[in-house]
């Protein structure tokens, strides 16, 4: 196929030949293929099929669920819950996906009540400036609930940054059968703004909100009722296109999502790394990170409990119930024990997990 | 419930809270650290979602 234009330079009487249109269609198609790109959809786990933490549900305001998305509420009982497709019920012919997202609404009525699902986006520059689509699948338990989209710049949290900006994007207006929805608007530019630390977007998909909120949800009130999502995107553009995940990729989503909260290990007898004893009473072990985290000082998040881990060391186990950080890098982070250890200083060996509850992981979430 | 902050002499700071043991470097990006520093900005975190600073 030609180029396009098929002629640099047109006159006035000039006649497009079948070749040249043929050509224009070409060019046409090439632009609708081009809806899937790497990094088109600034959300991550869009499709909510990266679930590290193994969530199933959870009431408490600020809780991580799927990778990268989690609720926020005040007031009244909101639960966020892991959702599963039945095969072939997905809303996307062609994209079967595996989960959705449910929050559920009861017992709000203050006007500072609120109840959203929420994802926190790296960088207070991501579209700044640009005209904006956000689009999802979404259902209701009750026709005609409503949604209130609304874009967040953060603009740092430490030191004195830029007070946030608040974008209302509008309502959709719900059915009880899946169906996707958009909402366009102007992300505002960030010319002139103290960004400091931390800096960041926040989608907040609101589905409840005292009249506080007002101003910031289109006056979308207390709703008490079931909100399913699913395929959501934020795209600079004027119109949604084809929805796809962030990356494109299912090892590419799970990268982008171990970027913010890694989990090593979650169950019994999985390997971690190799360990030494520092001392008598100190062991340390390495434990390599998949990807460069957001941070180079993500926290450790290690359940306790009795032998939940296993140092095998000179022909055997030296059980542990607790893991604390030592340091972390790019690369790797290095967990120690001081109170259960007991070994002899340069005893090298294997890490492992020894119960079925023992987890480890790292948080660099915004 | 209010956390109980461990600092080791290492400088690692941990607490434990549903079964868990959290522990982090003093980092301000790293977001336990700024609840350390700031704990009762970390109790509203419900509001932080829908904050106007």
């Amino acid at each position: 196929m030609a180029t396009f234009p098929s002629k640099v330079n047109y006159a006035t009487g000039d006649i497009l030949t079948a070749t040249n249109m043929n050509d224009v269609g070409g060019a046409i198609n090439l632009l609708d293929g081009a809806q899937f790109a790497a990094g088109k959809n600034k959300i991550i786990n869009g499709d909510f099929t990266i679930n590290q933490r193994a969530f199933t549900s959870s009431t408490i305001s600020g809780t991580y669920g799927f990778d990268r998305w989690k609720q926020a509420n005040t007031g009244g009982t909101v639960t966020y819950s892991a959702q599963t497709f039945t095969a072939g019920a997905a809303p996307v012919a062609g994209y079967e996906g595996t989960n959705f997202a449910r929050i559920v609404t009861t017992g709000q009525s203050a006007a500072g009540d609120l109840g959203m699902l929420n994802q926190r986006i790296e960088s207070v520059r991501t579209c700044a400036g640009q005209t904006v689509t956000i689009s999802f699948w979404a259902k209701a338990a009750s026709a005609g609930q409503k949604i209130a989209v609304e874009v967040s710049q953060i603009f740092g949290t430490t030191g004195s940054p830029s007070a946030d900006v608040n974008t209302y994007f509008g309502q959709v207006t719900l059915t009880t059968s899946w169906a996707r929805y958009s909402v366009t608007g102007a992300m505002p530019s960030i010319s002139g703004k103290t960004i400091t630390t931390s800096d960041q977007l926040a989608l907040n998909l609101w589905v409840s909100a005292g009249t506080t909120f007002n101003s910031r949800t289109g006056s979308l009130g207390i709703q008490s009722g079931t909100f399913d999502f699913w395929g959501v995107q934020m795209e600079a553009a004027q119109t949604a296109s084809n929805f796809q995940t962030a990356t494109g990729t299912l090892q590419g989503e799970l990268a982008a999502c171990q970027r913010y909260y890694y989990v090593a290990a979650s169950g019994n007898n999985l390997a971690v790394g190799t360990g030494a004893n520092y001392s008598a009473t100190n062991a340390y072990f390495t434990v390599a990170l998949p990807v460069t985290m957001r941070i180079n000082t993500a926290a450790l998040v290690a359940s306790t409990g009795t032998d939940y881990y296993a140092f095998d060391r000179n022909g055997a186990a030296d059980t542990l119930n607790s893991l604390n950080l030592a340091y972390i890098g790019p690369n790797a982070a290095i967990l120690y024990n001081n109170s259960e250890i007991s070994g002899t200083a340069g005893q090298a060996g294997t890490f492992r997990t020894n119960n079925a509850s023992a987890s480890i992981a790292l948080n660099a979430e915004l | 419930m209010t956390r109980k902050y461990i600092e080791e002499e290492n400088g690692t700071i941990w607490y434990e809270e549903n079964g868990f043991r959290v522990s982090f470097v003093k980092d301000e990006a790293n977001s336990e650290y700024q609840e350390y520093l700031n704990p009762e900005a970390a109790k509203a975190i419900g509001a932080d979602e829908a904050k106007t600073k």
